[in-house]
This record gives structure tokens, C-alpha cells and sequence, in this order.
């Protein structure tokens, strides 16, 4: 990582919803560039600490440092403007809107025109799929577009850091894994870094440069994916779900 | 000319007149529930409130001077309606809504609104002596041209058809094209991730309920332009205004053909009813709701969905 500070680091990061507790004292970061996965069993609060980073859940103690600048209190549209940005696990995508137009909605907060226009290049290159359905209604495509698109959405800020929270939940196996194997590009494409939260964990862990484990709201392991991969006594604990 | 196609054809001009302004009316209430997801049914009362707003124009302007009365009847209404419409969502709808109110409860709420709009001007009309329970637009309207006398089209009917068709227009374009519509719709169709994406959806909230209050109450001056309107004209309309919508599967321009076709249709058909079977014209809203029904059963989606045009809805 050298001297420039990590794209994304929290300190002690607790929380919640509300008064409650969810995830509690957890110490992570994303580098320059750098891909990295949050694994660990259902109910872990994988998805709290993504929505706490970006401050859609409550903070209740700590701090989140991007760039190297405090945005912990930050409201989520703000950390969007300054080079943040986020796929919900679900409602990622407006609907009733066309692919095109979800797209022109993500880059809502830039003006310039241009810009936009090469950001939307920069998606259909990464996601040819969604080209040919720029005129149509974003709710009517497939589930694994659905997805595509949320994520293009996400990208069209030209975000230094992503954070995707289970972008392959509910899609057929086939589909989830060609889905992960797409986001790779979007780390070459839109020199972006990304924490993503997956529940296909060997396959994220495989991908990824590397990882942590989160185990009832607090991070149990981390290290590169293949270590944590080896290491037998988590096997049971992420590798139990689908591969 | 024969009787009968004589008084179809006068059937059918007030059919265009009634049927835009069915049209106009239904275009701020399509509005409101495209972006809020609230069938709002105190919309009925910023038509209301448009018409007395216009015709208090008259205090302040001169009839004689025509031309200015009708810019200050305009502008005098937009107003009202404006805020009016506005300040119902700031201090009933959008409290609900931010604690999770479904749109059944939305939909009482409304209800709500509009009986407490409704009898508040009925009540300040009574204090007057009832001087104000029945008001009409001092400038009234001129014949533009006549078959033969009783079949005519008038300033109302260009008024009404005008404005209905430019503020379709407009409203569509602002959808499909600008950013503030696609935005709005973003706001209607995700709010949350509207939010996350960076669109203030306060601001996009406050604009439509804006828009369609001045919509409303411009469809309320037009109405009183033509004909008399009391505190509980608009709420007499309401049915209508929700046909038209709902015909036209709250799109644009579906419910401007939609409005128009309830107009036409109630007002020939009850003609030819009246002629031919002696059906009283107080029969004539049977013909709308029949119609409507007819509707909802063959297609629950409306009959007309103009967005198809524009958008394909499906792969």
C-alpha cells in the first residue's frame, strides 16, 4: 500500500439499527485497486457493516476513514459525490425506469455531459448485455441483469471505491458465478476498488486479493483468499454454503 | 340536417368540452400518484379551491378589463392550488408516509383532507349570506363558430383542449426527457437508492405536489370559466377525474384520450339514450361508470398505456 493511505479503512467500526448492536469493534481496509471480500455464515452482519460504512445503518462508535479523510458522519448521498458508492443487496435498480435512464440517475450528481456518456461506455464494455436493452424497462430484465445494471448504476459516479452488498443473492448458481467473474473486469475497466460481501464464499475468496471473515459481528479471520481458503478450521464456517 | 345527428353533433361538442376537461383534471392527479403512489382523493378540492381562487381575481381586477381578469384568474388559481396542494403534503402525506403509511391508509388520509378542504369553503361560502355558494368566472365565454345555433364550439372548448393537450405534452417531455421528471419518476420508483444516487427527494416531493396543485386548480378556473362552480364541484367531479386516470393507466396521454372518451361518450350516448328510449340526461353518469367498469374487467391495466409508445415495457 506504500504511503498513501488505503482507499477504505474503518477503525473500531460498531454498528446497528437503531440501538442495536450489530457488528462491533471491526478494524478492516480496502487498498488502492484492491479487491476484497467479506465472507462469513448468514446473520454475521456482513451487510450491516457494508450499510454502516456507507452510513445507511447506524454508526454507534468508531470511525470510517476514505482516502485517508474522516466520512464517518457523512450521509450516504454525500460519500456518493465524494467517490464512494453502493449496490444494495435488493430495490438496486429503479424499475420503472429504462436501463438507460437508470444509468443517466446513478451519474444524478454529474453535470457534465460528457463524462456521462464515456461512464456509460465504460459499463456497456463491462456488461455487453445491457447495450442492447438501453430502451427498456430496467424491472423487466432478467434477475442477472438486474444485477449488471445495479451495479453499472453504482459505476457511472466513476467511484474510487464500490462497495457490493451480495450482488449474486438470489440468482441461479450459473449465473451468480458468471456475474463474479464479470466484476473482476470492473476493477480493470473502472480502476475501481471494491469490498463486496458474497455469499458464493469460495469463489469470492478465489477472486479477491483478500479477505476477512466476519463471525457474529466481529472479524474472525482475514488474510489473502488462498490462506483463508487452506485454512480447515474455517471451512465449516463459509465453505457450508454454496461454492 | 336531421334532428338526430343535429343534436349528436351538440351532444358531441359538449362531450369535447366536458371530456378535456375530465383530461385536464386527471393529468395533476396521474402527477401526484406517479410520484407519490397516493390516489389522492382532496385533489377534487384544489379544483375547488382553483375556481373560487379565480373568480376572487375578480376583487382585485375589474371585469371589464377581460384580458386581465382571465391572466389574474389564472395566476390567482395556479397559486392557490399550488399551495394549497403543497401544504397537505407537508402537514398530512408526507408525515404519514415517513412512517410507513401504505397507500389504503394514504388513500383515507386524503379523504380526510378533502372533507376538511371541502367544508371549510362551504362554511366560509355560508358566512357570507350565501352570496359565494355558487360562483362563476365574471368573463364568460364566447361562441367561436355555430351549426346551426345550438351546436357550437366556444372559447371554452379552446381553452380546455388547448391547455389539456400542451400540458400533456409538457408533462411528458419533462418525464421522459429532463432530468427534474426522470427524477421524479426515479423518486416514485426507488426512493431510497433516489436518495443514495443523490437526488434531494424532498425537493422532487415538494415540485410535484407544486405542479400538479397548480394543475388542479387551473382545470378549477377553467371549469368556472364555463360553468358555475360551488365548494362541492370538484368532489362531484372526482369519480370522473379517477375514470379518466385509471382508463388511462395513469399515463399522459391515455388520460387525455381516456378523459376525452368519458366525455364524449357520456354525453352521446346519454343523447342517443334520450332520444330513443327516453332516458333522462340524469342518467348520463351511469354511461361513465359503465364504461369504466367495462374497463377495469377487460383491462385492469387501462385501456390506453400511451408510455408503450415511448418506452417498451417488456422484452
Amino acid at each position: 500500500m506504500g504511503s498513501a493511505p488505503p482507499v477504505l479503512e474503518t477503525l473500531g467500526l460498531t454498528g446497528g439499527y437503531g440501538k442495536n448492536v450489530i457488528v462491533e469493534g471491526v478494524n478492516i481496509s480496502v487498498g488502492e485497486g484492491e479487491v476484497v471480500a467479506l465472507v462469513g455464515p448468514n446473520g454475521s452482519g456482513k451487510s450491516t457493516l457494508l450499510k454502516s460504512i456507507y452510513g445507511v445503518a447506524t454508526v454507534l462508535g468508531g470511525r470510517v476513514l476514505f482516502r485517508g479523510s474522516d466520512v464517518t458522519k457523512l450521509p450516504p448521498e454525500r460519500k456518493t459525490a465524494i467517490g464512494m458508492n453502493y449496490v444494495p443487496q435488493t430495490e438496486n435498480i429503479f424499475p420503472d425506469l429504462t436501463v438507460r435512464e437508470n444509468l443517466e440517475m446513478g451519474a444524478y450528481l454529474v453535470r457534465d455531459e460528457s463524462l456521462v456518456r464515456d461512464s456509460m461506455e465504460t459499463v456497456f464494455s463491462i456488461f455487453p448485455q445491457l447495450r442492447g436493452f438501453q430502451n427498456v424497462l430496467a424491472g423487466s430484465l432478467s434477475g442477472g441483469q438486474q444485477r449488471m445494471l445495479a451495479v453499472g448504476r453504482a459505476l457511472m459516479t466513476r467511484p474510487k471505491l464500490l462497495l457490493l452488498d451480495e450482488p449474486t443473492a438470489g440468482l441461479a448458481p450459473k449465473i451468480a458465478l458468471e456475474l463474479l467473474d464479470l466484476l473482476v473486469n470492473v476493477r480493470e475497466e473502472a480502476g475501481v476498488s471494491i469490498l463486496i460481501v458474497e455469499q458464493h464464499a469460495r469463489r469470492a475468496l478465489e477472486l479477491a486479493d483478500r479477505g476477512y471473515v466476519l463471525v457474529s459481528g466481529r472479524i474472525a479471520a482475514e488474510g489473502d483468499g488462498k490462506s483463508l481458503l487452506a485454512r480447515e478450521d474455517l471451512q465449516k464456517l463459509f465453505l457450508g454454503i454454496t461454492g | 340536417m336531421s334532428a338526430v345527428l343535429y343534436g349528436v353533433l351538440a351532444a358531441f361538442f359538449n362531450g369535447l368540452l366536458v371530456g378535456s376537461l375530465y383530461g385536464l383534471m386527471a393529468l395533476g392527479l396521474t402527477l401526484i400518484y406517479r410520484v407519490t403512489k397516493i390516489p389522492n382523493f382532496a385533489f377534487a378540492e384544489y379544483i375547488t379551491y382553483g375556481a373560487y381562487a379565480a373568480v376572487a381575481a375578480s376583487f382585485v381586477i375589474d371585469p371589464v378589463n377581460s384580458a386581465a381578469l382571465l391572466v389574474a384568474g389564472i395566476l390567482f388559481a395556479t397559486s392557490a392550488g399550488a399551495v394549497i396542494a403543497l401544504a397537505s403534503d407537508e402537514l398530512v402525506f408526507k408525515p404519514l408516509w415517513r412512517r410507513g403509511s401504505e397507500v389504503l391508509q394514504l388513500l383515507v388520509a386524503s379523504i380526510g383532507v378533502g372533507l376538511v378542504l371541502r367544508y371549510s369553503l362551504l362554511g366560509a361560502a355560508a358566512l357570507t349570506g350565501g352570496k359565494y355558494l355558487e360562483v362563476r368566472f365574471p368573463v364568460t365565454y364566447q361562441t367561436v363558430f355555430s351549426v346551426g345555433g345550438l351546436a357550437s364550439i366556444t372559447t371554452a372548448h379552446l381553452l380546455a383542449i388547448t391547455s389539456m393537450v400542451l400540458f400533456a405534452i409538457v408533462l411528458h417531455l419533462l418525464f421522459t426527457r429532463t432530468r427534474l421528471g426522470k427524477a421524479m419518476r426515479a423518486t416514485a420508483s426507488n426512493p431510497t437508492l433516489a436518495q443514495i444516487t443523490g437526488i434531494n427527494v424532498i425537493l422532487v416531493r415538494r415540485i410535484t405536489w407544486l405542479m400538479a396543485g397548480a394543475l388542479a386548480s387551473f382545470a378549477g378556473f377553467t371549469y368556472s370559466y364555463y360553468n358555475p362552480v360551488n365548494p362541492e364541484s370538484g368532489w362531484i367531479t372526482l369519480l370522473w377525474i379517477f375514470s379518466a386516470a385509471i382508463m388511462g393507466g395513469f399515463t399522459f396521454y391515455g388520460v387525455l384520450l381516456s378523459g376525452l372518451l368519458l366525455g364524449i361518450a357520456e354525453n352521446v350516448v346519454g343523447f342517443l339514450a334520450n332520444y330513443y328510449l327516453g332516458i333522462g340526461s340524469e342518467y348520463n353518469p351511469v354511461i361513465a361508470l359503465v364504461t369504466l367498469v367495462t374497463v377495469l374487467m377487460v383491462r385492469p391495466e387501462g385501456l390506453i398505456r400511451m408510455e408503450s409508445l415511448v418506452v417498451a415495457r417488456r422484452v
